[in-house]
């Protein structure tokens, strides 16, 4: 494994540790985009982070700060700024990290997964989606030039139970998304709260690319639910993002293709069609399938 | 991806394998394939990955005489033809929605499929009757190493075996009990075998005695 040459994956702030991961006096031995690092949590709980060297030794130091109860660092000398999301800061919500979860898969892949709506009825049948109701309606995708991130708005969804709290209630509900893509490696959604029509749920998706076919998702979340135990929401979480997973580690090509004749999309697939020209605009190169010249 | 495969007939598996109503991921060099057969007992041969999303079609369920995509739920008949998309219900999906198929035949009990852009080599015109399936073994070792073994006549499959027209391997006639051997690529270092027999005996023991020579057999191929 070597690191990549890419400036645009490199200049990226990547999530590499959630928040109470690593034990005081220990440290953890991970990667990102090829690079080994390790992350030493100091007896006082203060974190550090290093590049590995080719001996095993300490290298390079890397900045690593704190949001979203998740660590982040970055190899890059000028990285895309963390996005602001202010559910995270208000007192009333359930500020849950959920652990991580390990994928064999493109980090891009789990981006689209998690933008995708059509697959709810098939791979999360009875919890997000349901048999008798497969229609994805028309949305609206957006480039939001100011701020750089690609939007999904006016999305909605039938859902026998979409969540823990709207689960123990029963009875299904159209629940109203808006997705936002923050960075090549980095996506969260807004859902409507059972129970509350002003307010959402804050829902992230935080990916460590450890090299370009092997992943870190980090799912922390701001969410409105005074029920639910925390073991519950953690569960809940996981549950969807296991069922995910047979999904993305069965995808091919692992690489994501950028060329719009190598898939055939829909017009449920639109939030999908403005990532990947995205990430083209941007000039990816890493995780991103070689075309071979003709 | 660029289709380079050669014009030749390859088996993925003994047909008595693939049970109607299911899907079976089959590797040929190195080439990732859905093997799937339907209500009616067709099988398919098609690229291990859907047209949408990529997702492996072997993962995927058969209802009837369709294949259904494990990811979106999008359906696809046995032409490779997609006949519904369930996030528009109310659309019909364009010709131009189908999944890469390759020819596919079967002959004394086993299934082979050929992955050449045009495939135009030659294939036995009339399938036999009366073979029975005795088991595949998979091997660690190149396709060419079982070749090389079985025309040595050393091992414990002993001598007799013939090449035949489409690279298969059959003992001879005279041995009362007829044996066929079909060898499947899978990478540069794996491979299998699919055995099938036919004559008098069709005791199920003759079939498992034979099952067990050739396991002894791939252990002597892997040391060969």
């Amino acid at each position: 494994m070597s690191v990549t040459d890419d400036p645009v994956a490199l200049n990226q702030w990547i999530a590499c540790a959630y928040v109470g991961q690593v034990t005081p006096g220990k440290s953890y031995d991970t990667a990102m985009l090829g690079q080994a690092i390790r992350i030493s949590c100091a007896l006082d709980g203060t974190c550090t982070c290093h590049e590995i060297g080719d001996d095993g030794g300490p290298g390079r130091q890397l900045p690593l700060t704190q949001r979203f109860e998740i660590l982040f660092t970055t190899l890059g000398d000028t990285p895309r700024q963390l996005p602001d999301i202010p559910e995270f800061a208000e007192a009333d919500r359930r500020v849950a990290n959920c652990a991580s979860v390990g994928l064999h898969a493109s980090p891009f892949r789990i981006v689209e997964n998690f933008l995708d709506m059509a697959h709810f009825c098939f791979v999360h049948k009875d919890i997000l989606g349901s048999m008798e109701k497969t229609e994805v309606f028309t949305y609206k995708t957006e480039h939001r030039k100011d701020v750089d991130e690609i939007w999904a708005t006016d999305c909605a969804f039938f859902q026998p139970a979409a969540s823990t709290s709207a689960a123990e209630k029963g009875g299904g509900q159209v629940t109203y998304y808006k997705y936002r893509v923050m960075s090549p490696f980095s996506v969260m959604l807004y859902k409507t709260v059972y129970g509350n029509a002003e307010r959402d749920d804050a829902i992230c998706l935080f990916i460590q690319p450890k090299s370009e076919t092997e992943c870190i998702a980090y799912m922390p979340m701001a969410i409105l639910d005074d029920q639910s135990t925390m073991t519950q929401i953690i569960d809940f979480q996981q549950t969807i993002f296991l069922q995910d997973r047979i999904i993305l580690e069965n995808q091919r090509p692992v690489l994501l293709p950028l060329t719009p004749s190598a898939e055939i999309p829909t017009k449920a697939d639109v939030s999908s069609i403005a990532f990947r020209r995205w990430l083209k605009g941007m000039g990816m190169r890493f995780g991103i399938l070689q075309e071979q010249a003709a | 991806m660029q289709n380079s495969h050669p014009d030749r007939w390859v088996p993925v598996g003994l047909e008595a394998q693939f049970m109607p109503a299911s899907s079976h991921p089959v590797v040929v060099d190195g080439f990732g394939l859905a093997v799937w057969r339907g209500e009616n007992g067709a099988i398919q041969v098609w690229e291990d990955r859907c047209p949408h999303r990529g997702m492996r079609l072997s993962f995927g369920f058969v209802e009837g005489n369709s294949l259904t995509c494990l990811y979106h739920g999008w359906t696809y008949r046995q032409n490779g033809q997609c006949s519904s998309i369930p996030a528009h219900p109310d659309l019909d999906p364009p010709g131009t929605i189908c999944t890469k198929s390759f020819v596919t035949r079967c002959h004394r009990g086993t299934v082979f499929a050929n992955l050449a852009p045009e495939p135009v080599s030659g294939f036995p015109s009339v399938d036999e009757a009366g073979w029975m399936p005795v088991r595949s073994v998979y091997l660690n070792v190149p396709e060419k190493r079982v070749r090389e073994y079985i025309l040595a006549g050393q091992g414990t499959l002993g001598p007799g075996f013939t090449q035949t027209e489409f690279d298969n391997y059959e003992s001879g006639p005279d041995a009362g009990d007829r044996t066929a051997i079909a060898i499947q690529p899978i990478d540069d270092n794996h491979c299998a075998i699919h055995v099938t027999r036919s004559g008098r005996d069709t005791d199920i023991y003759a079939s498992l005695k034979l099952a067990r020579r050739l396991v002894r057999a791939r252990r002597e191929i892997e040391a060969f």
